[in-house]
């Protein structure tokens, strides 16, 4: 059983493997995301690490966070979101970051899980997953599930939506203890190893990028 | 501690909902963009269309038709002795009446003369009157009151009007056709009504045969205009269009 649970807390090692074979294949459009899955590696590592040494990875994880958010709302600008409103992705992705700082650094919360940050930039990732899948069903003529943007924002939704629930749950065990709640905490690693999938899965269908010549 | 509880399940409920609310918002916003490029889309090609048909029509009429008239000309000039080189050249003569003819009434149904002089409703009379001489259908129109339709809508209601003339002979098999035009509080309103087979309509939308069909729909969309078709086998065939005109 423990081994099960820890070779689903490694399932980020999917998409990445995928990702590094297909390197010179893979589309400018994707680096974002990737750049993450190696930032996500390299927490793992780190967290495994600071846990042995402090017995804590609170840090690492906070400092995280702040990190997934800035890769994401890159990777959804290359993918055009707010491509015509420059003033407004740069609040969009600013504002996150300025309340991260004062949640975490001004307010000394970096050695806590508090929650507001998570909460703000887990529902700005699923509206912008939202936008994103609703603009490729009014525009796509091809088979989304073969799109790998598609797949990327549904294993968004999948897990930010999760990760909403999981905090609240986690917040409600801390004052009464739940089954539901104890239940909602347990799903976490599977809920991760689903999303890691659908990553991977995206990976594997990313087109190789268009060389405009006729040798 | 209740307290603490409710307030982080009523921030979980919120954001809960302002996704689920946002999902909606953002549906409808993509499918009405996605409505409103297909719409252009249509009109865009149904633009090119007539113009390519506008300048077919000006090239036979403009080019050809001088061109074949001056080569009957010099034919006609031509002075022959022998009788059968007489006969060759009266052939040839009549050949070339025939070319020209079948060249201007290519011409004229590819765009007829009169919508751009003498405006849509003698364009529809003129049309319905060739219907009448050739074809075994009786089509009566009727102008309840004198319509003004705006120049750029004129040729689409005429092509409109064409198909739906066409449709009743080639498939209706009706001895007669009565079509009505009125103006109401700046719309258009056109009525057709035939004695035919009728025809069930979702059946012909869904195969082939529908294409007509589908480019009245499309016409009338980028009118704006509202499109009601009735019929049943056995029953005739019922055509209503509302087209703001104002």
């Amino acid at each position: 059983m423990r081994t099960f649970a820890f070779l689903l807390s490694q399932s980020i090692l999917l998409p990445f493997i995928i990702g590094l074979i297909r390197l010179r294949r893979l589309d400018k459009d994707y680096q974002p995301f990737f750049l993450l899955l190696i930032i996500g590696l390299l927490t793992e590592v780190a967290s495994f690490i600071t846990i042995k040494l402090q017995g804590t990875n609170l840090v690492v994880v906070n400092i995280y966070v702040a990190l997934e958010w800035i890769f994401i709302a890159w990777q959804f600008r290359v993918w055009g979101t707010l491509r015509q409103k420059k003033n407004l992705y740069y609040v969009l992705l600013i504002l996150p970051i300025l309340f991260w700082i004062v949640e975490n650094l001004v307010l000394g919360n970096i050695n806590h899980l508090v929650p507001y940050f998570r909460f703000l930039y887990f529902l700005l990732i699923v509206l912008l997953s939202i936008n994103k899948i609703n603009f490729m069903i009014t525009h796509e003529s091809r088979n989304l599930f073969r799109n790998p943007r598609f797949l990327i924002c549904i294993g968004f939704i999948v897990y930010f939506v999760y990760m909403i629930v999981y905090f609240w749950a986690y917040h409600v065990s801390l004052f009464e203890k739940s089954d539901i709640s104890n239940h909602i905490i347990f799903l976490m690693a599977y809920v991760n190893a689903f999303s890691n999938i659908i990553y991977a899965i995206a990976f594997l269908l990313i087109p190789a990028p268009q060389k405009f010549t006729l040798k | 501690m209740e307290n603490k509880i409710l307030n982080i399940t009523l921030l979980f409920s919120l954001i809960i909902g302002a996704i689920i609310v946002y999902f909606f918002i953002s549906i409808i916003r993509h499918h009405r963009r996605y409505v409103r490029l297909q719409r252009e889309k249509i009109f865009a090609e149904i633009t090119i269309r007539e113009n390519e048909r506008k300048r077919i029509a000006g090239d036979l009429h403009d080019s050809m038709g001088p061109l074949l008239a001056a080569v009957k000309l010099n034919i006609s000039n031509v002075d022959v002795e022998q009788k059968e080189d007489k006969e060759v050249l009266e052939k040839t003569a009549g050949y070339l009446d025939e070319i020209i003819g079948s060249m201007r009434r290519i011409s004229h149904d590819l765009l007829p003369n009169t919508l751009e002089r003498k405006g849509l409703l003698e364009a529809i009379r003129e049309f319905i009157n060739q219907i009448n001489v050739k074809a075994s259908l009786n089509i009566q129109l009727y102008v309840v009151k004198e319509i003004q339709v705006p120049k750029e809508k004129e040729i689409h209601i005429f092509r409109m009007i064409q198909e739906i003339v066409h449709n009743t002979v080639k498939h209706a098999q009706a001895r007669n056709l009565q079509i009505g035009f009125s103006e109401e509080e700046g719309y258009l309103l056109f009525l057709a009504k035939d004695d035919g087979k009728g025809f069930d309509k979702e059946k012909v939308l869904a195969g082939s045969h529908g294409l007509g069909l589908r480019s009245l729909e499309s016409r009338c969309e980028i009118l704006n205009g509202v499109l009601s078709l009735e019929s049943k086998p056995g029953t005739g065939t019922n055509y209503f269009i509302k087209i703001p005109v104002g």
